[in-house]
């Protein structure tokens, strides 16, 4: 670290001048980057092991003889070195977590050790119970049992698609991956898609149709519906009200088209809590039409979101993420990682086209926002306000852009340099960049985005129009504000309810349960016995996507086939069978209700194509039509701003980043996933900046962290909601951010009870953001936080640079020497210096490369991980005793927006995130294997650290003595005997019971597949005398490699990642873009090793985090706002 | 004071610490005996299917191929068990009143699969591939046993880890040609080990990738 940290010399001083620093050699030294180190002998670590040259972390602007240093924290805790941090620091677990704590006897401890000693031989000792095999009658064509059988197919959410294609083993559906043909995801993935195969399998799932409370049939529903309609006059007369989920499936809406002719009389309505009419509105007013907008973030240069997190929350944001990236980091041919799987088959290796992107050609996002996004994480710019405050902004953005900029008003005045160096760079770049706004705010700032747009002549390039991708696009409030009045009207003798829960989630002052009860006759299809179906008399469960019929438009129109994977496991229907159903469609298949529609479509080579569209998983060529506008059209008068209402607190509300709108609130995986940033599990809390928490008397000014759980209750309007605090960094003064979906009270056993219904607060005057009072009360609530969890004590662990910087100090260090994993070289020669065994890799050489600057932090790969490799569900209780099992976790980092001696509320003003997946390192001189007694943990011959469970006796001297602390010990039996669970378990990998320790395995399971398939061809190839793809052995290599068949398996984390930010494949082969990243040059500059000075030399490796700051603005000119300092005084 | 202990007590004292560790090897004996057994193991016990179907007839006498029923045995983990089609592919032909094969029939009537009691059970933590086996050189009858001249079906080897490993640590020993991998009669010949290594070294056996953990157990 010495010879990489050009401002180390700086260090001691600015200890010294820190008042609240301690003395060196404290345990407080782990709040920041560890002092440097005097050698301790002649040999240094970080001589032992020269990592490529270092960038100064060190940002522009930042610099100069202040003394500020890039100190990275994970918690207020860490930032103020509260004494329980520090306690809690030197404890992998917490006290709570050791099973005996005091009261038992030396005597009675030995009793207990030898009857343990005893017992645990006999352990060993039973009969296997007798099992059966239960052959086929007639076995399926084309499966084979053992091997997965793959089937493209598409997950809706909210009326939008995503392409997946799913595993499936011997009928069961075990793994969800991307289709890399579908244009919303281009193969990647989101939490949502992940945990299908547990949101099939939920126990908790409605199983029956439920009249008035009690069990019913399908048959008794269909003829009480029928009776019913008979009751209100007949189909002619009846009058139906259908409320659905917006719809973009064809079929779908020709089902719906066919009841308005049965039921004459037939309302639809079309209702989602966290809808886009905002946008829709605005794209209305600034078009003079119904359209849709997609966004090519592949020719975009400069992207300006206003209040937009669109790498998360739009329906393409798999493709948008994805593009996003690709004009970030480093980049090859095919585009995608998926591509180059395909093409790999036939051998056709990567191209890298662009090591490292120049300044000019990496692309820069500007974040105006009022939570703190995943979008903001990855930002160079991002500026934290209130919701209100954006459309000002934009305001004068637009201004600037345009050349009729007046002066600034007097609230934007602190915002006046990122005002003009946002205009200017998007002036400087005509035709290449994005303005888009985020659906929480109003439709004028839509409109204005639009403008801005055309000013800059990004519409046709960068952003385009298309004709409106669902087939009746409505204002969902509107829509559902429409149905409210109709009821009060008596209007309405039928409601169906398709989907949806309106009674959790409409707005409360349109007191929709109220409402609903006073339809006469009301039905309510959905998978869970929800609020709504409570309020209904029919509840209809509804059949999850992976067991039905179907299809459906992505976000740009194209329509994917939905198939099933799966007979419905209970007495279930999906939508479309349901509206085929009381459209007297009842006799015809789903299947052939969807086929059919195609057929009527296509006319001709119907069986051929539909084979072909269920293969590809897409139609091609259904993407809605682009719109050509006539030039200036979208310029056209912009209408008055409407800003939501400014007030000294404001309160925000989103969509929650694990269960969404509260639909996936039963889904344990998503429960326990760690919230981006955050790192709240199963809850939500009023987030709040820690200015905002000291004015608001719940901390004081050394530790706003203690905050943290008290609770407070949010007054909007006349509601009211107790929920606890919780201060986070980054968040603008004056903002309180709530997460929907949250305090459900009849969804299953996992959402019951878990957070706090923020929908509560929401009214139709303000879906989005709404002023509010906040109040202290009493009490406090335990909240399960994973961000101090296995924390690695401040050591040098995320690294970060510009790529300016990057550039400009390229040239003087090309020819450092190259060091792979399992060789430290010293001046260019290998040296071996260890007391750990060696091992020579002749055959296969796994490896893997992070790259943090295309990590967005969305999680997919932490819910890949726990799907693919039966990673147990612990509980909150669990977690908050730091027992949490993911294999794979997203440390969050914040870089420090202040000095030292600032108070923390000021350093944490500004503060950037950097992501860092975190997994088993795999490392060449493990810790981990040495202190085994029983060699449960040992180094395979292809580098792996194995971990065997069978021979596990669950000492944890392992995970002691492991610095990443990825390891993981099952204290209990996590894994649920749930019959219905059984059937989701990856049956690849073994399910772990209690005692046991577990961690990453790089997928070990998909490397021996992957191995024996290869080596199996090879052997046949061989005999048949044709040749096999073998791997590219470099000249230097040739001889001491074995010839081995080449590999292009994925791990799963790797393969549900929508930015390709993980990379894996054999070390060996030169051709693999993992050897290429960890040895050629020119990424040396990049590439380093977490913990590298301890000589564990890890197989895992991480890519520095690049930022592409504007030059014309200082770091951190932002944040720290006048009123950030009044907070902290007040 | 008084001797406590008689002088008789030496012989007890002696008798007792030495009958102690005897009584502990005994028991250690024992246990590791039963654990051998075919008590724990199953080896070479019969178990009653719901048909009492003869592999003796069938390979030996008829010399139908494993793989007309275990049909995935050259690319899957599993070998497959055959479905109530494959039997009736014969069975709706000949022995067609035949008694025994009465729940064959009755499964191809009703659709209701045959269940058969699993004869090879390997624990749930190990993960054998048949695929990677029989490509590799492995006979079936290396572990399955003399299959032909069994008229019951019965787990002929231990199936425990160090039978494994004997095999994992010289492959060679065991290792045939690919083409006489579902030969029943297949007699190693007298140089087995010198073509035991020519044939490890023909097929790519890693030998010291055979003992890693993760070979088996993931």
């Amino acid at each position: 670290m010495i010879d990489r940290c050009p401002h180390h010399h700086e260090e001691p001083e600015e200890r010294l001048s820190a008042p609240s620093s301690p003395s060196p050699g404290t345990p407080g030294e782990g709040r920041v980057r560890a002092l440097p180190q005097q050698p301790t002998s002649s040999i240094s670590p970080t001589k032992l092991l020269p990592l490529p040259y270092r960038v100064p972390a060190q940002r522009d602007g930042k610099g100069g003889g202040e003394g500020v240093a890039q100190n990275f924290w994970r918690s207020f805790e860490e930032l103020t070195q509260s004494p329980d941090f520090e306690k809690h620091l030197h404890r992998e677990f917490p006290p709570d977590a050791s099973i005996w704590k005091d009261g038992v006897t030396r005597r009675r401890f030995l009793a207990l050790m030898g009857a343990s000693v005893a017992l645990a031989g006999l352990s060993g000792c039973y009969r296997r119970p007798q099992e059966k095999i239960v052959p086929y009658v007639i076995q399926p064509e084309q499966l084979v049992p053992g091997i997965a059988l793959q089937y493209a197919t598409a997950m809706p959410l909210a009326g939008y698609g995503k392409g997946v294609i799913v595993d499936q083993q011997m009928g069961r559906a075990i793994k969800v991956e991307g289709n890399p043909r579908h244009p919303s995801t281009l193969g990647g993935t989101d939490v949502y898609m992940q945990s299908a195969p547990l949101a099939l399998c939920d126990p908790d799932r409605s199983q029956v149709p439920t009249n008035r409370g009690n069990v019913a049939t399908w048959s008794g529903f269909d003829n009480e519906f029928r009776a019913t309609v008979e009751r209100f006059g007949g189909a002619a007369k009846v009058r139906l009200r259908l409320l659905t989920e917006p719809v973009t499936s064809p079929t779908l809406y020709a089902q719906i088209q066919k009841l308005r002719k049965t039921y004459p009389n037939l309302q639809w309505h079309q209702w989602t809590p966290l809808s886009n009419d905002s946008a829709r509105n605005g794209l209305q007013a600034a078009l003079g039409r119904d359209a849709s907008v997609i966004y090519d973030f592949s020719k975009a240069t400069r992207i300006l979101s206003l209040d937009s997190n669109f790498l998360q929350d739009d329906p393409g944001s798999q493709r948008y993420a994805m593009q996003f990236i690709r004009n970030r980091t480093v980049r090859w041919k095919p585009e995608t990682m998926a591509a180059h799987h395909e093409q790999a088959r036939v051998n056709e290796p990567y191209t890298v086209v662009n090591p490292l992107p120049s300044p000019t050609e990496m692309n820069r996002l500007y974040v105006v926002e009022s939570a703190f996004t995943i979008s903001g994480a990855k930002a160079d710019h991002r500026l934290a306000v209130k919701p209100s405050e954006v459309q000002a902004i934009g305001r004068a953005i637009a201004a600037e852009v345009a050349g009729t900029a007046t002066a600034l008003a007097g609230d934007l005045q602190q915002h006046a340099a990122f005002i003009r160096a946002v205009a200017a760079d998007l002036r400087e770049h005509w035709g290449k960049s994005i303005v888009i706004a985020g659906d929480g705010q109003p439709a004028s700032l839509h409109q204005l985005a639009h403008t801005i747009n055309a000013t800059l002549g990004n519409v046709g390039q960068t952003v385009l129009y298309t004709e409106p991708v669902e087939p009746e696009p409505v204002v969902c409030l509107d829509s559902l504000r429409d149905l409210v009045h109709a009821i009060h009207n008596k209007q309405v003798d039928l409601l169906l309810i398709v989907g949806g829960n309106p009674v959790f989630d409409a707005p409360a002052d349109l007191d929709f349960a109220a409402a609903v009860e006073t339809v006469p006759w009301r039905a309510h299809l959905s998978p869970y016995l929800d609020e709504t179906s409570f309020h209904c008399q029919w509840h209809l469960p509804e059949s999850h996507w992976l067991e039905m019929w179907g299809d459906i438009r992505g976000h740009d129109g194209t329509v994917s086939i939905i198939q099933p994977l799966i007979q419905p496991l209970y007495s279930t229907r999906s939508a479309l069978e349901l509206l085929a159903t009381i459209a007297g469609d009842g006799a015809t298949s789903a299947h052939d209700l969807v086929k059919n529609h195609w057929a009527n479509v296509w006319k001709n080579d119907v069986d051929r194509r539909w084979e072909a569209v269920l293969r590809a998983g897409v139609i091609e060529g259904t993407a809605a039509k682009t719109i050509n506008l006539p030039a200036g059209q979208t310029a056209a008068s912009t209408q008055p701003a409407t800003s939501p209402a400014a007030s000294p607190i404001e309160i925000s509300f989103h969509s929650d980043p694990t269960i969404f709108d509260g639909r996936f609130a039963n889904i344990g995986w998503l429960q326990e996933c760690p919230k981006p940033i955050t790192k709240l599990t199963w809850d939500n809390a009023a987030l709040m900046s820690s200015a905002t928490a000291i004015s608001l008397g719940l901390a004081d000014r050394d530790h706003p962290e203690l905050a943290n759980g008290k609770m407070v209750e949010l007054k909007v309007g006349e509601r009211t909601l107790r929920m606890p605090a919780w201060v986070h960094p980054g968040y603008a003064d004056g903002v309180i951010v709530a997460h929907c979906g949250y305090g459900h009270t009849r969804l299953g056993r996992v959402a019951n009870g878990a957070g706090f219904n923020v929908y509560s607060l929401r009214t139709t005057s303000a879906m989005h953001s709404a002023p509010v009072t906040v109040q202290k009360v009493e009490g406090t609530y335990p909240l399960a936080c994973t961000q101090n969890h296995q924390l690695m004590h401040g050591r040098d662990i995320v690294k970060t640079s510009t790529i300016a910087n990057l550039h400009e100090h390229n040239a003087a260090h090309e020819e450092e020497p190259i060091a792979l994993e399992g060789e430290a070289t010293e001046h260019g020669r290998r040296v071996k210096l260890s007391i750990y065994p060696e091992y020579d890799y002749r055959g296969y050489r796994w490896g893997m490369v992070i790259d943090q600057t295309a990590c967005i932090g969305c999680n997919a790969c932490v819910v890949a991980c726990q799907s693919e490799n039966n990673i147990a569900v612990v509980g909150k209780e669990e977690v908050m005793l730091s027992r949490e099992m993911h294999w794979l976790r997203i440390d969050t980092y914040f870089s420090d927006a202040g000095r030292l001696e600032d108070e923390p509320a000021q350093r944490a003003a500004g503060a950037e995130v950097m992501f860092q997946p975190m997994l088993c390192q795999h490392c060449e001189k493990a810790p981990c294997e040495l202190v085994c007694p029983v060699e449960a943990t040992s180094h395979s011959f292809e580098g792996i650290n194995e971990m065997t469970y069978n021979r596990c006796v669950g000492t944890r001297y392992c995970s002691n003595n492991c610095p990443y602390k990825v390891r993981r010990f099952n204290f209990f039996n996590y894994s649920s005997p749930e019959p219905s669970l059984a059937i989701m378990r990856n049956p690849e990998v073994t399910v772990r019971t209690r005692g046991v320790m577990e961690k990453c395995t790089y997928c070990i399971q998909r490397i021996d597949a992957e191995r024996t398939g290869r080596k199996i061809e090879q052997v046949r190839a061989e005999e048949r005398g044709e040749a096999t793809t073998m791997r590219t052995i470099s000249a230097d290599m040739r001889g001491k490699l074995e010839e081995l068949p080449a590999t292009t398996h994925l791990t799963a984390c790797q393969q549900a990642c929508p930015t390709e930010a993980i990379i894996f494949g054999d070390m060996n082969d030169a051709s693999s873009f993992v050897h290429r990243l960890k040895t050629a040059a020119e990424y040396q500059r990049i590439h380093y090793g977490v913990l590298t000075e301890l000589n564990t030399q890890p197989r895992t490796s991480y890519l520095e985090r690049l930022t592409n700051p504007n030059p014309a603005l200082k770091i951190g000119a932002a944040p720290a706002s006048p009123s950030a300092r009044a907070g902290g005084a007040a | 004071m008084s001797q406590i202990f008689h002088p008789a007590m030496n012989v007890v004292a002696r008798a007792s610490i030495f009958g102690f560790v005897i009584i502990l090897i005994f028991v250690g004996w024992v246990g590791a005996t039963l654990d051998r057994s075919p008590y724990f193991t199953n080896q070479g016990i019969v178990k009653d299917q719901p048909v009492p179907f003869s592999h003796e007839h069938h390979v030996g006498g008829l010399g139908i191929d494993c793989r007309y029923c275990h049909t995935s045995v050259e690319n899957s983990r599993f070998a497959g068990m055959p479905p109530t089609k494959t039997c009736m592919t014969c069975h709706s032909q000949i022995w067609t009143n035949a008694a025994m094969l009465e729940p064959v029939r009755e499964s191809w009537r009703t659709s209701q699969p045959l269940q058969w009691q699993r004869v090879h059970n390997l624990p749930d933590y190990c993960y054998f591939n048949h695929a990677i086996h029989v490509n590799k050189g492995v006979g079936c009858n290396t572990c399955h046993g003399p299959v032909n001249n069994m008229p019951l079906m019965y787990q002929y080897a231990s199936l425990q880890m160090r039978w494994c490993l004997d095999c994992h640590r010289e492959p060679e020993q065991f290792i045939r040609p690919r083409e006489q991998v579902f030969n029943m009669n297949y007699v190693a010949p007298t140089n087995q080990l010198e073509l035991g290594r020519t044939l490890v070294e023909k097929y790519h056996v890693k030998k010291e990738q055979l003992l890693n953990c993760s070979v088996c157990h993931r």
